[in-house]
C-alpha cells in the first residue's frame, strides 16, 4: 500500500516529494508491524534548477496549507530532501524485502500494488520513474509490483456507495470524515497509506465474513 | 581410553582420536566388514527414516519401509522389488502385489503357496512371485527345465514374443507331465501365474545388490548421521531440484537432532562441511555465489593477508564485499553468512547499498577512516566530505548521511523475511521459521515430536500449510463427502498426514490454504501416523 505526495497534480509531469508505504499481510489481514517506508524527496524541478519557485502553480499553497506552514518553508524542506535517484533506490530495496512470498522469484510473486486512487494518479508516476530508473518489465511497466492486479481502494469505496448519497465525493478526505478517521496529518503520505490500509482491511474482513454465507456457486444457473 | 567405540547396537569401531562430542573412528564401508544384523540400522529403515538411503529415499520408499518393517537383507531385497512400478501397478483380488507382500510379511494376510511343491521357492517371499529367478526355479522343479530352458522361459515371457511363448508353454506343460508333480490343469494355472508375474517380477540378483547398498547407506546414517548429512548435502547440487533436496535433508537432519548451520564467511568452506562438530553450508551453496566469487574471496583474503576472524564490518565491506558482485555480496549478508557481525542483516544490506553508492575513488578515500577504527558509517562519510571532492558529489554524500540519519524503513530483521531469504538463498529456513512470529504457546508438540510421542489424545500443534489434497470419502456414514489431507511443516519437521474429515473440513475449509499458519488440535490415528483434526485455531501474532 503506497502513496505519493507530489509537486503537482498532473501525474505525467509531477515529481514525488514524499513516498510512503506499508505492507499488508494478505493472510492475517493486518499491516505488518514495523513495515513502514517513508522518505521525502527533492523534486526534479529543484534538482534541475535550484532557483525554481513554482510561481506558475498553486502547489506550494496547497502543501503550506495542509502542513500549516509557509510556502518558503515548504520549498526549503524540499531543497533539503533526499535526491530522487537515491530515494528511489531505497524504495526498490524496501519492496524487494517483501518480494519473498515465493521460492522462485519473478514478477508474479512481487507484491500487489495497492493504494487510494492509484490507478489514475500514483501508479502512472511509479511507472514513469520505473522507466527512468530501468525497473521495468517487457511491457515497459514497473516491475516492482505484480503486473496483473492493482487494488485501488477507491474502486471498492465506489462499489459500496454508488447507490446512495452518504458520501459527498470519493476523496480520501471525505471518506475519512465519513468513517470517523482523524484528519490530523492528512496528506502526509504515511498517514494516508495507513488510513487507506485500515479501510481496505475492514473491507477485506467484511468480505471474508460474508463470502462463506453468500453462495455464488451456480448463481446464474436457471436464471 | 578404549581402542574401540561400541554403539548401543553392539557395532564396534576403532577409535582414531578423541574430539569434544564424538570420537574420530575408523569406518571402512566394505560390506564384508559390516554387521548385517545391526538393530540400529534395521530400526532406522523400519521407522521410514530412509531419506538419503539408496533406493529408499523417495516419499514412497520411506512409507513402504515403514509399512514393511524389514529386519534382514531378504526383506530389504523384497522391499526394493515391490517398490518398482510393476508390483505397485499389478492388482490381484483388488490389492496390489506390493500390498499383498507387505500384509503377508506382517501376518495380516494368509500366506498361500498355491501348491506344496512351490513352498521352498516362494517361502522367503511369503508366497508372492516377485523375482524372475523364482519363475525359473518353478519351471525347473515342475517341468524339469534346465537352466538354459528356464532362461528362455524368462526371456520369452519378459519380451512377450507370442510364437516363442507358445513353444515354451508347450515345453512347460510337456515337462510337467513328465515330472508328474502337478496335474495338467495345475501346470497350466502355474504357467499362467508365471506369465502374469513377469509384468512385475524383478531380477533377484539386482534386488539383493540394491538391498546391500541400501543397507550400507542406512548403516552409515544410523551410526554417523552428521557425516552422512554433510555428504548428502554436498551432493544435493547434482539432484534435479537441489533446493528441494536441501530442504528435505535439513528437515530430516533436524528430526534426528542434527543442526545445520547457515554459512559462515570466516570458515571459508566452499561446500557443506563439518567444522567444530557442526555442519555448515558452504559459501558456494548460497544461491548467487558461484565458484568464481568464492575464488575471488579466497584471493582477496590471501593477497591482503586478511585475518578473517578479526576483520571489522567496514573493513569487510571495503575489502571483500565491494570487490565481489553485488548479488553475491547481498546473498552473503541475507543468508546469514555474516551474522557474527553484531548488526541486523537488514542494517548490513542498508549500509552496503549506501557504501556502494560511493564511487570507486570515494570508497578508496574512506579506507584511512575505516582503518582508524571508525565504527559508524555516518562518521566515515562525514570524514569523507572533508576530503577533496567536487561539490555535486559532496551533495550526494550529504544526502547519504541524511539517509543514514533517518533510514526510510526499519532496520530490524523481520522473521518472515529472514525465513524467506534463507529459503531462497539456501533452500531451507535455518535460523527461524515463520511460526516464530506467532503466539503458539498453547501447542503441546511439533511436527518432529508428533512422530515420537506416545501421547495419542489432545494433541495440539502449529504448522504452516505446505499443501492440501481435497478428496471424497469412500466409506463411512456419508460416502462422497469432501475431506482433506493436509501437509504441514514447522522448523523441526514435516507432517504429511493431517486429516480433516468431512465435518471438520466443512467447518474450517476457509482456513486451509498454502502458506497459512494454523494450530491443529486432535488425536493420533489408530496407526499413529496421522493427526485426526477436530479443531483448528488461527494463531495470534
Amino acid at each position: 500500500m503506497f502513496d505519493l505526495e507530489t509537486d503537482g497534480s498532473n501525474p505525467d509531469v509531477c515529481s514525488p516529494v514524499q513516498i510512503a508505504a506499508v505492507i499488508l499481510d494478505p493472510i492475517k489481514l493486518e499491516i505488518i508491524p514495523d513495515s513502514e517506508f517513508n522518505i521525502s524527496l527533492k523534486p526534479d524541478a529543484l534538482d534541475i534548477n535550484p532557483e525554481y519557485a513554482y510561481d506558475d502553480s498553486d502547489v506550494l499553497d496547497f502543501h503550506a496549507k495542509v502542513r500549516g506552514t509557509s510556502k518558503a518553508e515548504i520549498l526549503d524542506t524540499w531543497h533539503k530532501n533526499q535526491k530522487q535517484d537515491q530515494a528511489w533506490k531505497m524504495f526498490v530495496n524496501y519492496l524487494q524485502m517483501y518480494h519473498t512470498r515465493s521460492s522462485k522469484k519473478n514478477c508474479f510473486s512481487a507484491p500487489i500494488a495497492a493504494g487510494y486512487n492509484i490507478n489514475r494518479f500514483d501508479l502512472p508516476i511509479i511507472n514513469r520513474l520505473s522507466r527512468k530508473y530501468k525497473n521495468v518489465n517487457k511491457e515497459d511497466k514497473t516491475d516492482l509490483f505484480y503486473p496483473r492486479d492493482v487494488i485501488d481502494v477507491m474502486n471498492i469505496v465506489f462499489y459500496w456507495f454508488e447507490n446512495n448519497n452518504e458520501l459527498k465525493n470519493y476523496t480520501l478526505d471525505h471518506l475519512r470524515d465519513y468513517v470517523g478517521l482523524s484528519k490530523d496529518n492528512a496528506h502526509d503520505a504515511l498517514q494516508d497509506v495507513k488510513d487507506t490500509a485500515n479501510i481496505l482491511i475492514r473491507f477485506m474482513k467484511l468480505f471474508r465474513s460474508l463470502s462463506p454465507k453468500i453462495k455464488f456457486r451456480n448463481a446464474f444457473v436457471n436464471v | 581410553m578404549s581402542d574401540y567405540y561400541t554403539f548401543d547396537c553392539g557395532c564396534k569401531f576403532k577409535v582414531l582420536g578423541q574430539s569434544e562430542e564424538f570420537p574420530t573412528i575408523e569406518f571402512d564401508p566394505k560390506l564384508e566388514n559390516i554387521n548385517l544384523e545391526c538393530s540400529r540400522t534395521w530400526d532406522l529403515i523400519s521407522s521410514g527414516n530412509t531419506k538419503g538411503c539408496f533406493q529408499l529415499e523417495s516419499r514412497l520408499g520411506q512409507t513402504m519401509s515403514k509399512k514393511l518393517k524389514p529386519r534382514n537383507i531378504e526383506h530389504l531385497a523384497g522391499l526394493i522389488s515391490i517398490l518398482r512400478p510393476g508390483c505397485l501397478e499389478a492388482v490381484r483380488d483388488g490389492k496390489t502385489v506390493s500390498n499383498h507382500y507387505i500384509d503377508k510379511k506382517n501376518n495380516e494376510e494368509t500366506v498361500d503357496y498355491y501348491h506344496p511343491a512351490l513352498k521352498d521357492i516362494l517361502e522367503k517371499t511369503y508366497g508372492e512371485m516377485i523375482y524372475q529367478e523364482q519363475a525359473m526355479e518353478i519351471s525347473r522343479i515342475i517341468s524339469g527345465f534346465n537352466l538354459q530352458e528356464a532362461d528362455i522361459l524368462r526371456k520369452a515371457i519378459g519380451k512377450k514374443k507370442a510364437d516363442l511363448m507358445a513353444k515354451v508353454k508347450t515345453s512347460f506343460l510337456d515337462g510337467a507331465q513328465k515330472q508328474n508333480i502337478v496335474d495338467k490343469e495345475t501346470a497350466e494355472e502355474i504357467f499362467g501365474w508365471i506369465e502374469k508375474s513377469q509384468r512385475y517380477s524383478f531380477n533377484k540378483s539386482h534386488a539383493v545388490s540394491y538391498a546391500m547398498n541400501a543397507y550400507l547407506s542406512a548403516y552409515a546414517k544410523a551410526h554417523f548421521p552428521k557425516v552422512f548429512f554433510a555428504s548428502y548435502l554436498k551432493f544435493a547440487k547434482d539432484k534435479i531440484d537441489p533446493q528441494q533436496e536441501i530442504k528435505e535433508l535439513v528437515r530430516n537432519a533436524n528430526e534426528m537432532d542434527i543442526t545445520i548451520n547457515t554459512p559462515d564467511l570466516r570458515r571459508l568452506n566452499r561446500l557443506f562441511a563439518i567444522r567444530d562438530n557442526k555442519i555448515y553450508f558452504g559459501l558456494t551453496d548460497i544461491k548467487g555465489l558461484g565458484d568464481s566469487v568464492y575464488t575471488k574471496i579466497l584471493q582477496i583474503v590471501e593477497t591482503d593477508n586478511i585475518d578473517i576472524y578479526a576483520i571489522k564490518w567496514y573493513q569487510l565491506l571495503y575489502k571483500i564485499l565491494s570487490n565481489i558482485n553485488s548479488t553475491a555480496a547481498k546473498a552473503l549478508i541475507a543468508c546469514g553468512a555474516l551474522d557474527y557481525i553484531k548488526k541486523t542483516r537488514t542494517e548490513m544490506l542498508f549500509e552496503y547499498d549506501i557504501f556502494m553508492s560511493l564511487t570507486d575513488k570515494e570508497r578508496e578515500k574512506t579506507l584511512p577512516f575505516i582503518d582508524k577504527g571508525m565504527s559508524k558509517l555516518k562518521d566515515i562519510l562525514s570524514s569523507l566530505t572533508t576530503c577533496k571532492i567536487n561539490i555535486k558529489r559532496k551533495e550526494v554524500i550529504n544526502n547519504l548521511i541524511l539517509t543514514l540519519d533517518n533510514p526510510p524503513y526499519s532496520l530490524t530483521d523481520k522473521i518472515e523475511w529472514l525465513s524467506d531469504s534463507e529459503n531462497t538463498l539456501l533452500g531451507a529456513a535455518i535460523t527461524c521459521s515463520k511460526l516464530d512470529s506467532y503466539n503458539i504457546e498453547m501447542t503441546n508438540t511439533n511436527c518432529k515430536e508428533f512422530k515420537r510421542t506416545h501421547k495419542t489424545d489432545n494433541i495440539i500443534l502449529a504448522a504452516e500449510i505446505v499443501n492440501a489434497n481435497v478428496t471424497k470419502t469412500k466409506n463411512g456414514k456419508n460416502p462422497g463427502l469432501e475431506m482433506a489431507f493436509v501437509t504441514g511443516e514447522d522448523q523441526y519437521g514435516i507432517l504429511d498426514s493431517i486429516v480433516l474429515f468431512p465435518e471438520t473440513w466443512e467447518k474450517y475449509r476457509a482456513h486451509i490454504f498454502q502458506g497459512n499458519i494454523l494450530i491443529f488440535s486432535g488425536k493420533k490415528s489408530k496407526n499413529k501416523d496421522s493427526l485426526i483434526v477436530d479443531k483448528v485455531f488461527v494463531p495470534k501474532t
